[in-house]
This record gives structure tokens, sequence and C-alpha cells, in this order.
């Protein structure tokens, strides 16, 4: 039976790499955490102008990482496929889906952030409107990566053969994970404070979650990858 | 069967202290020291919630880890609160 | 296996019952993961009172304490009314315990509602979730509770179905205790929002 492990292994090694990546560009830019939405238009581009070409080179490094989830949303599905079996599998296909949304919540700011740094003579005020954008997307469109997050749970925990690919606290860690990741979804409210887009729940409360999240399912979804048992055993439909 | 039924108990225990609390709150707060008020109002609030895991979630019959774990967050609570308020 | 009988056998020998976790393991993960999270958010909001001390008691003021009282008591009630449901199925796996689910549901109801009624009366006396920080707070802690209630009655609703097998299973048993820990959380956590937003402050 053709499993094509190596490229599955690939694509879930895609997860590190994503993580490093989008780690490089932020601490690149000086964006951890991210610059205060209570700056004034002058100051937001003073700071595209004073951060030139760091700023380019982090947008094209988080591109590329946010492009990396895409395979690696690809290993987490294979494996939640083998869970839900040969009839159907909608929540591997919800994960893909959203996945999507969560990439391209990264792939748009990393173009804004390109664009607000490509001429430095732009009127201020523009540069402040494509900045908000770039915040309100990476830090506020929270939702695909929820509704993510909660498939793969749900697939871990509602059926019973799950836990020989998915552990069982995978699954509920599934569900904290989706917890921590509400705190980003009030950024279009405040300009400051701890729910403001560089505040203690809106950034950093998420993004731990978010790369705990994404090495967690890593080391989960390598195991699984290394798994024939689920078929074997029957827990699992082939 | 069981006996004693405790979880009736602490419900009507919570209830007490809860009801109890609403009536006197206001003038508990009045008080001149304000340590002292702040103080009674976490122990209660503490208090309740010891009960709740104690024995809504069966913490009292749980590993010690999870006992420790439950005791503790209470705990870190009740301080840093206190240190908070005071 | 009726887990009560051997619990009380053991106790009645004078032993000591063999420590156990409610419902399954893996739960308590989320369980204490969200516990910390409202830890955290709890100590960053009794700080943020420190440093605005004249925003936050005026913000207490004008907030109406018999909605807390209530909704305590309500949260109390429905947590003791699975506590007796679960018992119940616990001792006794082929008798229909799921009215108790039931009431605690209703209770939910009645605290969903109070809360709604709460919020409305807030939002058109003009105290929405930009006034200031004392009610970004204010909406932000209990908002992200709510949501927690609505998720818990869910829950209760489908161990209301579970309880109402005419046999609940070992495993039926296990998915109540970890329906029932939960709705616990949701009133542990009301029971500290109640005086932390509502009554402690300045004197």
């Amino acid at each position: 039976m053709q499993r094509n492990i190596t490229a599955q292994l690939i694509c879930a090694h895609a997860a590190l790499a994503m993580a490093v990546l989008m780690g490089v560009a932020l601490l690149l830019a000086g964006w951890v955490p991210p610059p205060s939405p209570a700056m004034n238009a002058l100051d937001t581009a003073q700071m595209y102008t004073a951060g030139g070409n760091k700023i380019r080179f982090a947008a094209l490094l988080m591109m590329l990482g946010a492009t990396l989830f895409w395979p690696f949303a690809v290993a987490i599905s294979t494996q939640m496929k083998r869970i839900e079996g040969t009839m159907a599998q909608p929540l591997a296909c919800v994960q893909i889906a959203c996945a999507t949304g969560t990439v391209m919540a990264i792939i748009i700011p990393s173009a804004l952030w390109l664009v607000c740094a490509f001429r430095p003579e732009r009127s201020p005020e523009i540069v402040q409107a494509l900045n908000d954008l770039s915040w309100m997307f990476f830090i506020g469109a929270v939702p695909p990566a929820l509704i993510q997050v909660l498939a793969v749970g749900w697939c871990a925990l509602s059926r019973s053969g799950a836990a020989e690919l998915f552990p069982r606290w995978y699954g509920f860690f599934c569900l904290w994970t989706a917890t921590g990741f509400v705190g980003g979804e009030t950024v279009g409210f405040f300009h400051t404070g701890p729910f403001a887009w560089n505040g203690i729940f809106a950034f950093w409360m998420a993004a731990v979650f978010f790369f705990g999240w994404i090495l967690v399912t890593w080391w989960v979804v390598m195991h699984a990858i290394r798994s024939p048992a689920a078929e074997t055993s029957g827990a699992v439909s082939l | 069967m069981s006996a004693r039924d405790s979880v009736t108990w602490v419900w009507l225990l919570l209830l007490l202290i809860t009801a109890g609390s609403w009536a006197v709150g206001s003038h508990v707060l009045l008080v001149a020291n304000h340590l002292l008020a702040v103080g009674a109002v976490l122990l209660f609030t503490c208090i309740k919630m010891h009960l709740v895991i104690c024995h809504f979630m069966e913490i009292n019959h749980a590993p010690g880890w999870l006992k420790l774990f439950c005791n503790g967050w209470l705990a870190v609570l009740f301080f840093s609160l206190l240190g908070l308020y005071h | 296996m009726n887990m009560h009988a051997t619990d009380a056998a053991a106790i009645a020998a004078g032993g000591t019952v063999a420590p156990r976790v409610p419902g399954e393991n893996s739960l308590w993960l989320l369980i204490l993961g969200d516990m910390v999270i409202y830890a955290i958010m709890f100590l960053v909001f009794a700080y943020s009172y420190q440093q605005q001390p004249d925003t936050f008691a005026a913000g207490q003021e004008l907030l109406n304490k018999s909605f807390g009282f209530i909704n305590t008591l309500l949260l109390l009630t429905s947590s003791w009314f699975v506590a007796k449901g679960v018992r119940s199925t616990r001792r006794q796996p082929n008798l229909d315990a799921s009215h108790w689910l039931l009431l605690a549901l209703v209770c939910g109801g009645a605290f969903v509602f109070s809360k709604v009624v709460e919020y409305s009366l807030k939002i058109n006396a003009g105290m929405v979730l930009t006034s200031n920080d004392f009610f970004m707070y204010y909406y932000m802690i209990t908002a992200f509770h709510l949501i927690h209630v609505l998720i818990g009655m869910t829950v209760l609703v489908f161990m209301w179905s579970t309880a109402r097998c005419p046999q609940v299973s070992a495993e039926g048993v296990r998915f109540l205790e970890s329906g029932a820990t939960f709705w616990h959380l949701v009133d542990l956590l009301w029971i500290m929002i109640f005086p932390l937003i509502y009554l402690l402050g300045r004197a």
C-alpha cells in the first residue's frame, strides 16, 4: 500500500520552517510586539522609512513562512482523513479550507508591508491606513484559524479510533488553543491595552498559542504519519 | 446508597455565603480598614471556589498533583489579588 | 460496575478510596489551561484597576450588583443540579437522571437571559465596550465567560441525551463527569468574576 511517507513527512516538517521564518521575520522588522495602534500617521510612516530593507526582507520571509503552512495543513488533513474514513472526510476538508484563510491572513499583510516600505515619500495618512489594514489581517483575522483548530480538535475527540493517531490530550489541546485565539478578535475596538493588536491577549497570548499549536501539531502529525497501526488494527478504515 | 448528601450541604453552604455577603456586603465595604474588607471578600470568594473545586469537581478524591495545581491556583489568585488591592 | 458502591464499601471497611481523576484525564489539560488563562485576565484587570482607580471605581458604581448576585445563585444551583445528576447516574446507571441536567440547562438559560438584559440596559445607558478601560474589561471578561456558558449549555444538552439512555455505560458516565467538570469550571470562574468586577476596589 503506497503511503508516500517521505512526502508526508516533508509536508509536516514545513511546520518548523514556517515557525522559524515567521519568527525571524517579526524579529527582523522589530515587531515583537507589533507597533502600537496608537501611533500617529507621521510616526507610522517614519517607522517604514527607517525600517527600509529590514521590513522589506521581513515581509518576504513572512510570505514564504505563511505559504509553508499549506503543505503542513495538507499533512494534518492527510491524518484526519485516516481518522474520518473513506466515505466522507468533512473535517479534513474544513481544516484545509480554513488553512487557506489563515495563510492569506498572513500573506496579505506581508504584501501590505512591502507596499508601505516601497515609496518612502508616500503620504503618511495612506501609510497609516495600509499599516492598519495589515495588522487587522495579521492579528485580527482570527476566525479562519479558530475554525481550523476546532476542526482538528473535534476530529481528534469525536471518533473512538482517533486516539491511535491523534492522542486524546491533543484534541483537548486544540480546544484550549481555540480559547487562546479568541483574544485577538476585538483588535478593531481598541487602540491601546491588552486587547489592542500589540496587547497581552491579542498579540502575546495568541502568538504563544499559535506557535505552540504549530510545534505540538508537528510532533503529533509526525508520529501519526509513522504509525501504520491505525489501519492494521482496524480502528480506522483503509 | 449515600446516607449523607454532601453535595446538597455544600450547595446550601455556598448559597448561605453568597446570600450573606449580599446582605452584609455593602456594610463590610464601609469598614474602616480597607485591607480587612478586601481580605474578607477575597477570603469568602476563595472559600466558595475551594468548595466547588473539592466537592463539585471532586478534587478532594483526586491525585496529589491535581489537588496541588487547583489549590495552588487558588492561593496564587488570593495572594496576588490581596496584594494588588491593598 | 457500581463505582459508588465500591467506594462506599471501601470507606466502610476503613480503607481509603484510590485517587481518581473525574472524567477523562486529558480533559484536565483544557480545564487547568482555561483556569490559567482566566487567572491572567483577573490579574491584568486588578493591575489595571490600580493604574486607574478613579475610572474603575466610578465604573463599578454604575454596575448593578443584584445582577451579579442573582447570576451567582443561578450558576451555583445549576452546578448542584449537574452534580446531583452525575452522582445519580453513577450510582444507578439504569435510572433516568436526565431531569437534573434539564434543570441545570434552565438555570443556564436564565443566566444568559439575565446577561442579555444587563448588557442591554448598560448599552442603552451609553456604557459600551469602548467607553473606558473599566467597561472594556467588564464586557470582555463577562462576554468571554458567557461564551463558556453557551458552550457548557451545549455540552449539557449532550449530557442530557446521554443520561436518558436506559442503561448508561461506563464510557457514558465518564462523559457525564467530563461535561460536569466543564460546567463546574464555568460556575467556579463566575464566583471570582463577580466580586472582582462588581465589588472589589477602593473603599
